[in-house]
């Protein structure tokens, strides 16, 4: 019994991962449709900003923190407006062909100018201590990652349903030229939602890096991939169905990597799309797919 | 027509030192960037290619080591290839997997051109396949056979592997020789676990692990860093204190540094490697030299690019021909070779890699340390 509630925790902590990624890229995708692939890369902005304060400006924990979440917050708004705000009315294949030609320079800069190499951060180590929790060992990251994902879900919600720019942001996603033509300024729509995402990959950063220790060029690559199919199941455009999306697919993962014979073990990815294949014909358009509207602009 | 006279007479000027064969040239078509970039072995290769240049080259004539990205795509790496071997070179390195290798090698094969990679432990180049292929360090059976040695030597008898499949053999057969080599010691594999590149939570097998309810003594993978440090790191979280061991995916920088603030975190990790690594070894030495030269050589899988340019010289000087099925052939037939990562390999009685020591290091207060370097005789078979 101690070891399913064990496997739950373990599964719920890797969905908390999935969906904070997973907001991260709803977020952008629901005000300007963009499948925005470089977000992991944001990540890794972030990682090599630890690097960098903790090599020259100071070891503290939470300075380098701080720097982190800095940095990937900047790095998104710039990215909006040097790479994406030129192609946001163009077709969202351009905009997918982007952000994967930003995922690479960027990739190809760490490796070029810094290192192919991982490179350890050690400061956030203290984050990751074990805790005895009701008969069940959790680690404190884990739960840190779902609690802080809680607290993320909260505040996106009150944002979006109490705020000036969160009504704006929610009402761009169903039809931008309306909310222009009620006075609010479309880049700064834009680049808030890059601002939250940004932010919301350096909160995703700080977890990474406690528990990896170390980053390299494509720390945020596979992540963000997880992410994607969590918005793929969930919904794309749907925040509750990211966080839906996130939450299943960690399941789903740490139940096959543990229900799987071990000489089935190769076939744990098949079997982990093969039943997000079976959700999506199921739905289609995921989970929580956003209800179309009549007048909703397609 | 006085034009194209003079543009084909141009086009023969130009192509004329390249047809001269002024330098010995070595074609190195490798990941520079992309997934693989940690594993190529250019830097190492351009760098002693300096130093011998530095001593006069080899029988009067320089060597020159052309590199280009073929990043983690094979098509690319044929492609350069084949740019190499039109350019003259007399031996080629490439992405260091067999799906890469064996058709770059048949590309090599009608020029007489043989394929050296410095680094590949990969059992299946030694199957047959293609001919024209040297390995500068031994297959994976022999690691995991040192390291399992090294562990009996410790006491160790219940162990768990980690297997992956996405590593080929390297990661889902290494860690089974580990454990027929333990069983064979009179030692017993608990159980195997499945993992996959890139994990960084290994909650799930460590809940796996306790709920064995036996004492486990040794942790086998075969994986690649950052994955191994925060597999070491949660191990020690959850209060399991046993050997974690491993290949040469241990071997990287980034894993000595995870115990900047706690040796003790590396106390019992060892892992059997291509080189001696630890301070003072030919390795370090090395990379140190070549820093002094300006030129940077992170870690020892770039290192060992020293091994095909020092290879490839011995050869052309010992035949005295720059003729590559002259020099893969004296490569082949040779007792010794010396190369830069080991004192000397031979290709005489194995063909197709080199029978050498497997290093197996480990770690005190936090620093390498070379426990044992042998050829190991009890190697599995059935590869």
């Amino acid at each position: 019994m101690d070891y399913a509630i064990q496997q739950m925790v373990n599964a719920l902590s890797f969905g908390a991962e999935y969906a904070l990624l997973a907001l991260g890229l709803a977020i952008v995708f629901s005000v300007m449709g963009l499948v925005n692939f470089a977000h992991g890369d944001v990540i890794a902005v972030g990682g090599y900003t630890m690097v960098a304060f903790a090599a020259i400006v100071t070891a503290n924990p939470w300075i380098v923190i701080l720097g982190a979440i800095v940095a990937a917050a900047l790095t998104s708004v710039l990215l909006e407006r040097v790479a994406f705000r030129p192609v946001r009315y163009a077709d969202p294949t351009t905009g997918l062909l982007t952000a994967f030609g930003v995922s690479i320079v960027l990739q190809n800069l760490f490796l070029l100018f810094v290192s192919p190499r991982p490179i350890a951060v050690t400061s956030l180590y203290f984050m990751d201590v074990p805790i005895e929790m009701f008969g069940v060992q959790v680690s404190s990251l884990q739960l840190l990652e779902s609690v802080t994902t809680v607290l993320v879900i909260v505040g996106l919600t009150l944002f979006l349903n109490r705020s000036v720019w969160g009504l704006a942001m929610r009402a761009a996603s169903l039809d931008f030229e309306m909310v222009r033509l009620m006075g609010i300024r479309a880049n700064r729509v834009f680049a808030l939602a890059f601002l939250i995402s940004g932010l919301l990959a350096g909160l995703a950063c700080i977890f990474i890096m406690a528990r990896r220790g170390s980053v390299d060029p494509h720390l945020g690559f596979n992540p963000v991939l997880k992410a994607f199919v969590a918005c793929v199941v969930g919904g794309f455009g749907s925040l509750p169905g990211a966080v839906l999306g996130g939450f299943l697919l960690g399941a789903v993962e740490v139940g096959m990597l543990v229900l799987l014979p071990q000489e089935y073990g190769g076939m744990k990815d098949a079997f982990v799309f093969g039943i997000i294949a079976l959700i999506l014909v199921w739905r289609p358009n995921g989970i929580l797919s956003p209800a179309v509207e009549k007048g909703d602009k397609l | 027509m006085r034009a194209f006279s003079l543009t084909i007479a141009g086009c023969m000027a130009l192509a004329a030192p390249a047809a001269a064969q002024d330098t010995i040239k070595i074609g190195l078509g490798v990941p520079m960037t992309g997934d693989y970039a940690p594993y190529a072995e250019w830097q190492g290769a351009r760098c002693m290619a300096e130093m011998i240049n530095a001593e006069g080259g080899v029988n009067d004539q320089m060597i020159e080591v052309l590199v280009q990205d073929s990043g983690a795509d094979t098509q690319t790496a044929i492609s350069l290839a084949q740019k190499f071997l039109d350019e003259g070179a007399v031996m080629l390195g490439t992405i260091p997997f067999s799906d890469t290798m064996i058709p770059v090698a048949q590309v090599a094969q009608s020029y007489g051109v043989s394929i050296f990679q410095p680094q590949s432990t990969q059992v299946e180049m030694h199957a047959g396949i293609v001919d024209n292929f040297f390995t500068g360090v031994s297959p994976d059976p022999f690691t995991a056979t040192a390291a399992a040695n090294h562990a009996l030597a410790q006491g160790v008898k219940n162990v768990v592997l980690l297997t992956s499949d996405e590593g080929g053999s390297w990661s889902a057969k290494t860690p089974l020789w580990f454990g027929d080599v333990i069983e064979a010691g009179g030692g017993k594999v608990l159980t195997k676990l499945n993992f996959s590149f890139g994990t960084s939570d290994w909650s799930p097998q460590i809940a796996e692990m306790r709920a064995l309810g036996e004492d486990i003594d040794a942790v086998y993978i075969s994986s690649i860093m950052p994955d191994v440090g925060v597999l070491i790191r949660q191990l020690r979280s959850a209060g399991i204190d046993a050997w974690v061991v491993g290949s040469d995916g241990f071997d990287d920088p980034s894993l000595d540094a995870i115990a900047t603030d706690d040796a003790s975190l590396l106390d019992r990790v060892f892992f059997a490697t291509l080189a001696p690594s630890q301070a003072d070894s030919a390795v370090v030495n090395f990379i140190a030299d070549c820093a002094e030269m300006g030129i940077d050589v992170p870690g020892l899988f770039p290192a060992t690019g020293a091994d095909t340019v020092k290879a490839v010289a011995w050869a052309v000087e010992q035949s005295g021909s720059t003729d590559p099925e002259t020099i893969s052939a004296t490569l082949r037939d040779a007792d010794s070779i010396p190369v830069l990562t080991v004192d000397s390999i031979s290709f005489k009685e194995t063909r197709t890699y080199a029978q050498r020591t497997i290093p197996v290091i480990g770690f005190e207060n936090g620093e390498r340390v070379l426990i044992a370097n042998e050829i190991p005789t009890n190697t599995p078979t059935d590869w």
